[in-house]
């Protein structure tokens, strides 16, 4: 039960992590994504977990990075973080985003429903697991804001962010003295990150990891990131525990093994006068042995099946946690795969089971029934 | 009889986990704000009402888990458990469905009390389900 629950764990993280990884660079949409200089790995972590990140940089970066030939557009973002248990605030520590839908293109594509209507500077788009319905009011520094759409789901930190017009945004910040707890200090012409969307190479445009090396020696006052940097991460984080559950899995299995044998042949000492009896009155050899292996596989069926019942609900109740604990994207696998991994487990349960008390079985089997029950008593 | 005590102190522990989780283990947002910042309120959370709620359930399970362990008896131990999966039911249902938890996926309460008490209630409901079989047993 431990051995087969710590693989389906493992399978079941790492297997959720990829998906939730190819989700979200799908849904990022950019190709690169600018930053203040030194601040890639804040990034990175707040669009896998949604933690708050909060850098400011200045505006004008964005114009000399849309300039650039490769470049096709951009669009800025602003990040803000909700306060921590302020009456002002009806959600807390929510991690706000303020972009601008004129040139958004990361978004609104993104956006169940009307993706055309154009929004007011009091609406807001609300990622995916946030549990407000379009029409309910939210309110942040003492601003209300109407929910008008929800993002379909990115299994990243998205998820979790509230995305709002940078016109609202900017509302909210320069109102936030008189209405909000604490008042927000963001310059008007202060942004956070910048968006950036590069021209086909055969229009002129440049490989993705060149245009970041260009970016980066052109404009030395940005970090730029690309998503094989948010791969990189995700791996990072997810090997030390892959490790230790894959490893100790396998170093129990041949434990457990030997175990299963040991157990059986001390129950098939134990019944010896009840196979001899069984012998006696006509059960074949063959018989004696199915029988015992069948015992085998029962009961490796039953821990196989309680190991993969227990591990597969506490990773899947627990999803969240474990995404902000590792700092992982987390996409729980179809019902295809999740059926893959628990067969795959269950079968080499059974194949464990079945293989360990194999001996024992042929020792009960090959025994001759006068002498089995001569033993027995 | 020694099944049945052994019912009763399983009952008893989960009883005390009821209430060590939202308060302690995976705290509600309110303990988390008061363990971070002592000196502030807690504030009001949605998950405030589950936090009284289960604490309550798990008073009620520590009690009927010692009933259970110190007086064996079949009528006892029946009893205990038809109670036990009540209150599992109830230990389920007020975070998800009757008091509920916030609503923002980022909230403690949301990503660990919520799965954290689901989990518990369900070992509460598999070990009343044992104490009833061991009851009609004896």
């Amino acid at each position: 039960m431990v051995v087969v629950g710590m693989q389906v764990a493992a399978s079941l993280i790492d297997r959720a992590s990829r998906n939730g990884l190819e989700l979200g660079i799908r849904r990022l949409g950019a190709d690169l994504v600018a930053v203040p200089r030194g601040l890639e790995n804040s990034l990175i972590n707040t669009y896998i977990t949604g933690n708050a990140a909060l850098f400011y940089m200045d505006r004008a970066l964005e114009q000399q990075i849309s300039h650039l030939d490769w470049v096709e557009r951009t669009s800025p973002q602003l990040f803000i973080k909700s306060l921590s248990n302020a009456q002002c605030c009806s959600a807390w520590n929510v991690f706000l985003i303020a972009f601008e839908p004129e040139t958004d293109f990361t978004v609104k594509p993104w956006l169940s429903g009307n993706r055309n209507r154009k929004l007011r500077a009091n609406e807001i788009l609300v990622g995916a697991a946030i549990n407000a319905s379009p029409g309910s009011e939210i309110r942040f520094f003492g601003q209300k804001f109407t929910v008008a759409g929800t993002l379909d789901p990115s299994s990243m930190g998205l998820d979790t962010t509230i995305f709002i017009p940078m016109q609202g945004a900017v509302r909210m910040i320069q109102e936030s003295g008189e209405k909000a707890e604490k008042a927000l200090i963001i310059r008007p012409d202060q942004i956070s990150a910048i968006l950036i969307k590069l021209k086909p190479e055969s229009r002129g445009g440049l490989p993705v990891w060149k245009a970041a090396y260009e970016i980066e020696k052109a404009i030395p006052e940005v970090s730029v990131i690309q998503p094989s940097d948010m791969m990189l991460k995700v791996q990072k984080n997810l090997t030390g525990i892959l490790r230790t559950l894959h490893t100790a899995g396998y170093a129990i299995w041949p434990v457990t093994a030997l175990l299963i044998g040991l157990v059986f042949a001390l129950a098939a000492n134990e019944r010896k006068s009840e196979i001899g009896l069984l012998r006696a009155i006509g059960a074949t050899r063959s018989f004696i042995f199915l029988m015992i292996i069948g015992e085998a596989l029962f009961i490796s069926a039953l821990g196989a099946l309680t190991g993969i019942a227990v591990s597969s609900g506490l990773v899947l109740g627990f999803s969240r946690l474990i995404a902000l604990s590792l700092e992982i994207p987390f996409n729980a696998p179809d019902f295809s795969e999740l059926l893959f991994f628990d067969t795959l487990a269950l079968f080499l349960a059974l194949l464990t089971g079945a293989v360990s008390a194999a001996i024992p079985a042929y020792q009960s089997s090959a025994m001759e029934p006068y002498e089995a029950i001569r033993r027995g008593e | 009889m020694k099944h049945t005590r052994i019912v009763g102190v399983v009952i008893t522990v989960i009883g005390i986990l009821i209430v060590a989780i939202p308060w302690l283990i995976l705290p509600v947002c309110g303990q988390v704000v008061a363990a971070q910042s002592p000196k502030n309120s807690t504030g009001v959370h949605g998950c405030d009402n589950t936090l009284i709620a289960e604490t309550v359930i798990g008073c009620i399970t520590i009690l009927a888990g010692l009933m259970a362990a110190f007086i064996p008896k079949k009528k006892m131990i029946l009893g205990v458990s038809l109670l036990t999966i009540v209150l599992a039911a109830l230990v389920i249902l007020f975070p998800t469905e009757i008091t509920g938890v916030c609503k923002i996926p980022t909230m403690p309460c949301v990503y660990g009390t919520l799965p954290g008490l689901v989990v518990i209630g369900i070992g509460l409901a598999l070990t009343g389900v044992s104490g009833f079989v061991i009851s009609r047993k004896m």
